[in-house]
């Protein structure tokens, strides 16, 4: 029978998971070692985006126990299967967020909040792609980013850093 | 959107670090002109793939073909100040470079003179103490209108240094430039080894196949010098083994398997290895 653990997000909705699950967060991990989780593990996350880490981590779960359940015995095509279907299900994930950029940035502070490093690291090269070959002015509107540049400084980066906006 | 929030310039600077450290030099440094506070940071210093090329500073029109002189002129001009532009740009992102670690270090500059010399051997040096894993290093022009007269006498010649500390690398490529020491043997790393415009012996390119123990590619790409290729065995130990239009191979190529049946040998040299020939006999 698997321990179960019950999660508070900051909008004091309730979440009950696997301990094996919810242990891929280190500062998660912390808590339950010190003690500190006895009833309810209070988070400074709200509910829609711990559902979200909560989706991301029940994914990781089911991929490392299937990988020691394998015996080596056509595990090669098995793990090419297992492989297509992690990357369909990232796809999907990924293209949920970049619909939604606020639970994508939301989603990377949680990441960062509960150290969960390969998720961070996924949702870094998340951001990565989408800004990559863009200019600063795309940047800006893709992200709502505030320019908080005055019109005379933007005017000398853009003589002094010209090569920088040509495509 | 239902929140016009700006979430993205109130990340923690951390979490902005690491999506830099995935980005392409040109990428991150855009990004950063996009927040002034990102900009007076200077974080693109955490680049870990500086990849940074004369072109990227030469003005639009430089590089067409003027039929006026008055035109060709200036676009000479243009091009010596896109040229120090480019080096004094260079020079201040390697000396402050805040990353720890580099993954991939690549530069393109037409290099005619000794003026820059110091500079280089730096760039070099640094990238090699942060462990960089792929190295490009060009000097040839690049300009697919007016493209500068190669030059027969390299006017840089790599250090030795680069042997010495070449440990981390994985991947290297040198373009027009002197070998100078040419010792590989402490390339331990090394899989891919790309030369093109350098002047080669045939001995020193077995030496580098014979030096290296993890080379799978090697390439050689309009090479001079290169009288006759003498495949030996050791050549066996490679995936792929490019020549392209190396003058004059007027000799042809010799392929050697010592001690062995050489139609079977030829066939397993099909089979496993992909041999790639492509040799210019003008």
């Amino acid at each position: 029978m698997a321990i179960m653990y019950a999660l508070k997000s900051s909008d004091n909705e309730i979440f009950e998971v696997e301990q094996k699950v919810i242990e891929q967060s280190e500062t998660i991990k912390k808590m339950i070692e010190d003690g500190a989780a006895t009833g309810e593990i209070p988070l400074q996350v709200s509910s829609k985006t711990l559902a979200k880490v909560l989706e991301w981590c029940k994914q990781r779960q089911h991929k490392t126990v299937e990988n020691e359940n394998d015996d080596n015995k056509g595990k090669r095509k098995k793990e090419r299967d297992e492989d297509d279907d992690i990357k369909e299900w990232e796809n999907k994930f990924s293209d949920e967020l970049k619909a939604d950029k606020d639970v994508l940035f939301d989603l990377l502070l949680a990441s960062n909040y509960l150290d969960l490093p390969a998720l961070l690291s996924f949702l870094c090269q998340l951001v990565a792609d989408m800004v990559a070959g863009k200019m600063p002015e795309e940047i800006r509107r893709m992200f709502n980013i505030e320019n908080d540049f005055t019109p005379e400084e933007e005017k000398a980066i853009t003589a002094e850093h010209g090569w920088a906006f040509q495509p | 959107m239902a929140n016009d929030a700006d979430k993205f310039s109130h990340l923690p600077d951390d979490i902005i670090v690491l999506i830099i450290s995935f980005l392409p030099f040109i990428d991150a440094y855009r990004l950063c002109l996009s927040r002034k506070d990102w900009r007076e940071k200077a974080l693109w210093l955490y680049c870990t793939c500086l990849d940074l090329h004369e072109i990227h500073f030469l003005l639009p029109g430089t590089r067409q073909y003027w039929l006026s002189i008055g035109k060709r002129v200036q676009s000479m001009e243009m091009k010596r100040i896109g040229k120090i532009r480019y080096v004094d740009f260079l020079n201040k992102t390697v000396t402050n470079l805040a990353s720890p670690s580099l993954s991939k270090f690549s530069f393109r500059f037409y290099y005619s003179s000794d003026r820059y010399h110091e500079n280089i051997d730096k760039w070099i040096k640094v990238a090699l103490s942060k462990g960089v894993k792929e190295l490009s290093i060009d000097f040839s022009d690049g300009d697919p209108l007016e493209p500068q007269p190669m030059l027969l006498t390299p006017q840089y010649v790599l250090p030795n240094f680069l042997y010495q500390d070449g440990m981390c690398l994985k991947v290297l490529n040198i373009s027009s430039c002197g070998l100078g020491y040419c010792n590989f043997q402490g390339f331990i790393r090394l899989r891919t080894l790309t030369l093109t415009r350098v002047r080669l012996f045939w001995g020193e390119i077995e030496h580098m196949v014979v030096s290296c123990p993890y080379l799978e590619t090697m390439s050689l790409v309009e090479c001079y010098r290169l009288i006759k290729v003498h495949i030996s065995f050791v050549f066996l130990r490679l995936k792929k083994f490019i020549l392209r239009h190396c003058e004059p191979l007027t000799l042809g190529v010799e392929l050697c398997f010592q001690d062995f049946n050489i139609s079977s040998m030829q066939e397993e040299w099909c089979n496993s290895v992909s041999a790639n020939y492509l040799i210019s006999m003008k």
